[in-house]
């Protein structure tokens, strides 16, 4: 079936010159991390850049990233449409809990889960094994979620002409279901290649090397600000190339259903003997990505006093001091977060025209810039010319703004969409004026949806991990540096309590976010914290 | 020699038993329309002879063959019975050509075999063999899943309300493309529908689902004309009841004697007459019954007149007669029926003489 949603606007709407303004600023705020990465790459000259780049450590970064890019793609792939093929399509017994299970491991940061893994042998995991298993633990709700969606979605009356047709149940999802799941499967395994690529803590646990860990050891290395920042250009690379592919993967490939009706429910297969097997196969699923992370956490949590307490001896007060510093930075986080998202919003859906749609182009390519480069560009940028900046609360606080705005913004984007034009309109020729339709039409209406983002920023900055260790003020020790601290030192009992601080604090506000506005909202925040 | 044989067939969903005990049969080249309300079964009862569900007690038989019992079930794709889905259920992945070879071999699907003869078909031009299903229309959608329903010849389709999803216009232009397509493809085909007049148009023969029973099946002027039962009569069109007395192959009732369609009935009757038999005449006409025209409702072509009944049989009738010519409300008219009419037995409770008035 063709669109047949009628034009309201033909006219094209010109922006506020105020927002416009405003929208200019934002946008150059969140492209100077790769401005300022660019310039220092630049700085170091051409030959300096060949030196440190054409080098075997550049080749073995890439092998080692690209391959294990690879693996964790393909291993998520696999296990999260299995598991929503079991759930979705089957006659799985306690398929309702096994959906849950399955998407829980995003309220769990991959450094906790590598935590956790590590503690139970530092030397068994401490290899690209380790790497491979914690990584695809971690993400394979990344799969689960979309896959299970479009299989949801899927109209039934498909499969069942397909078997009219001739087809076995086999070849039924070959030829007619799979060429459905493309395009949720593509997009979500690009967001697993796009988190890989970024991901910090957990490699720099399980000393596993890849360009953000590099990044990291060149910083502290301290010699000159090139070689970071040259290794992080080819990391700003790959993500950008990772979220074009994405971008591409969901605007074209999206098949719209046809079927406008409603639809019988989806038909579930018989797994017949399997019935057994399946849930055996989920049950140590669950125990590796779910039961390993929280019983080693619960673990470690009885052993205080113990004599791997040792480095940084903790109390609950010390807990509950970071907790408080966590939770502080992830308000002023999501408040800053919220305050440059809004007039990006506004411009974004109340007014067109090439310039508004550069600057939103602008802001979602800033999710292409990983944590470390943020971290590094703003210190750098700060440690000489604006000194006062640097090591500063706000200074932070800007981080967690340019890295999370992408998040926000699509939450943002879709509230405002929320209060139609055509409802503010009302509102003005029943007598309103400009404030009065804001306040008692346009936030009423969006009110749930910004809550929405700022509450997933919020949970993004709890749980993140490099900004916040490269940025975070002298005495600022929030859950996260506490556990990075820890686990450093191989304090395996002193990182518990501020690991499990994180991981209840982390699964409480991610499944009150999903009780209220669905999983879908969990899992668009790991597409937003890379 | 019938080619599907439908015997006593019951279905439970859940506790419901939601088709109890059908029996008939489809003769080979033949369209057979099954007509019922939302909820009657004729869905289940479609799915079943595809083999998207399991009955639980009956058989079906395709030729010599069984395809289902209530111990056996011959899957879906063994069974050579083409399916079009209530939307068409074009893949959204596929172009219409690869759609309509779907059910085909690979090397024939290479080839596109009679892709171009099967557009031509169903009426849509040859070019639409590369166009993706999503720029079809609700109409064009529905003939590529004829299309593609009939490219591996099956031996029986079956088409779930194919029409319900079009607007009024396209869907009477699909219907009669759709009932040529199958025709000269000599197809045998069953189709579900809760429109009553796409039932009576398309079927050779149509029956009736009343809560899970075959109500009626018969020739489509058979069952408008002598339905089996007053719920038949009023499902498949409107109509009037009045009560009257039955005697001799006549009946006399508030609109005079009238002949039955059928003899045999005596005493006490529900007689039902379509509003269309009710003719407006003036005051000499044989056997006319005076009435008072109350409103008038105007449809174009037809107009459907209320009509109020003098005397001691006073009641409300309605009447659908030309407009042309049709008086103001307020005036005295004179009614005549055309044609016979059918008596079922009636309700030993009696409710009412005035209740049984439409």
């Amino acid at each position: 079936m063709l669109a047949t949603g009628s034009k309201l606007m033909t006219v094209p709407r010109r922006p506020n010159p105020g927002l416009l303004v405003a929208g200019v600023a934002i946008a150059i705020l969140v492209l100077l991390p790769i401005g300022v990465t660019a310039g220092n790459a630049v700085a170091a000259g051409w030959s300096l850049a060949v030196m440190l780049l054409w080098r075997p450590l550049t080749g073995e970064l890439l092998t080692n990233t690209l391959l294990l890019i690879g693996c964790v793609t393909v291993a998520c792939a696999l296990i999260g449409t299995g598991t929503a093929w079991l759930v979705e399509r089957t006659d799985l017994p306690g398929r309702k809990l096994w959906g849950v299970l399955a998407v829980v491991p995003l309220a769990i940061p991959a450094f906790i889960s590598s935590y956790a893994w590590l503690s139970l042998d530092s030397s068994l995991f401490s290899n690209f094994g380790g790497a491979l298993l914690v990584v695809t633990m971690s993400y394979y709700p990344l799969i689960y979620l979309p896959v299970a969606a479009a299989l949801r979605e899927m109209d039934p009356a498909l499969e069942e002409t397909a078997r009219a047709l001739g087809n076995n149940t086999r070849q039924v999802f070959l030829r007619v279901v799979l060429p459905q799941l493309r395009p949720a499967l593509l997009g979500g395994m690009l967001l697993v290649a796009l988190n890989t690529l970024v991901e910090f803590g957990a490699f720099a646990l399980l000393r596993f090397r890849t360009f953000t860990t590099a990044i990291y050891a060149a910083y502290r290395a301290g010699f000159s600000g090139a070689e970071p920042a040259l290794l992080a250009m080819v990391l700003i690379a790959l993500c950008i190339a990772c979220l074009v592919a994405e971008q591409l993967v969901r605007g074209t490939a999206r098949y719209g259903r046809l079927a406008r009706g409603t639809r019988a429910a989806a038909t579930r297969y018989s797994l017949g003997k399997a019935r057994i097997v399946a849930p055996v196969v989920l049950a140590i699923l669950g125990f590796a990505a779910l039961a390993v992370p929280l019983g080693m956490i619960g673990y470690w949590l009885t052993k205080t006093g113990n004599a791997a307490t040792t480095v940084a001896a903790s109390d609950w007060a010390a807990v509950a001091r970071a907790s408080w510093a966590s939770v502080r930075l992830g308000v002023g986080g999501a408040a800053l977060t919220m305050a440059l998202a809004l007039p990006l919003g506004m411009l974004a859906t109340r007014s067109d025209g090439w310039l508004v749609a550069v600057l939103e182009r602008a802001a979602y390519l800033a999710q292409g810039v990983p944590g470390i480069a943020v971290a590094l560009a703003l210190i750098s940028l700060t440690v000489h010319d604006l000194h006062p900046l640097y090591q500063s609360t706000f200074l932070l606080l800007l981080a967690y703004s340019v890295l999370f705005l992408p998040l926000a913004l699509v939450s943002v984007r879709s509230a405002l969409m929320q209060a139609q034009v055509r409802l503010e309109e009302s509102g003005r020729s029943l007598g309103l004026g400009r404030l009065a339709v804001l306040l008692r039409i346009t936030l009423p209406l969006a009110a749930p949806g910004l809550g929405a983002a700022a509450a997933m920023v919020f949970i993004a900055i709890t749980t993140e991990l490099t900004a916040t260790l490269l940025l975070a003020p002298i005495g600022t020790q929030t859950l996260a540096t506490q556990i990075w601290a820890n686990t450093s030192t191989v304090a395996f009992a002193a990182a518990a309590p501020f690991a499990a601080a994180m991981a209840v604090m982390s699964m409480l506000a991610s499944w009150l976010l999903a009780r209220r506005f669905g999983a879908a909202s969990v899992l668009s925040i790991a597409h937003g914290a890379v | 020699m019938a080619l599907l044989d439908v015997i006593r067939l019951t279905k439970f969903i859940g506790t419901v038993e939601v088709l109890r005990g059908i029996n008939f049969q489809v003769g080979t080249g033949e369209l057979v329309a099954i007509l019922g309300a939302s909820g009657s079964g004729k869905t289940t009862l479609l799915r079943l002879i595809a083999g998207f569900e399991k009955l639980n007690g009956g058989e079906i038989r395709l030729g010599h063959e069984l395809l289902a019992a209530a111990s056996f079930a011959k899957p879906p794709e063994q069974r050579g019975i083409g399916y079009v889905a209530q939307e068409g259920a074009l893949f959204p992945h596929l172009c219409v050509a690869d759609n309509i070879t779907f059910g085909l071999s690979r090397i024939e699907r290479k080839a596109r075999f009679r892709v171009a003869e099967l557009l031509a078909l169903v009426g849509l031009p040859g070019h639409y063999a590369d166009r993706a299903p999503q720029n079809l229309s609700g109409g064009e959608q529905q003939r590529v899943a004829l299309a593609r329903a009939l490219a591996p010849s099956p031996k029986l389709l079956l088409l779930d309300e194919p029409f319900s999803a079009l607007d009024a216009g396209l869907r009477v232009e699909t219907r009669e493309a759709v009932a040529r397509a199958i025709r000269a493809a000599g197809a045998t085909a069953i189709l579900v529908t809760h429109d009553q007049e796409e039932a009576l148009s398309m079927g050779e023969r149509v029956g009736v689902l009343q809560h899970g029973v075959l109500a009626q099946m018969s020739t489509p002027e058979e069952l408008y004309h002598r339905p089996a039962s007053p719920y038949v009569a009023d499902f498949v069109g409107d109509a009037v009841f009045c009560p009257g007395i039955a005697e001799a192959g006549r009946v006399h009732c508030a609109l005079g004697a009238l002949t039955l369609a059928a003899a045999g009935l005596t005493g006490p009757v529900s007689v039902m007459i379509r509003p269309e038999q009710i003719r407006l005449g003036s005051a000499g006409a044989l056997n006319a019954v005076p009435a008072l025209l109350k409103d008038v409702a105007f449809y174009g072509r037809d107009a459907v007149v209320t009509l109020g009944l003098e005397g001691a049989l006073a009641g409300d009738v309605t009447a659908r007669v030309f407009s042309q010519a049709v008086p103001p409300p307020g005036a005295k008219v004179w009614l005549t029926v055309e044609g016979k009419v059918v008596a079922y037995p009636a309700p030993v409770s009696g409710a009412g003489t005035e209740a049984a008035m439409t």
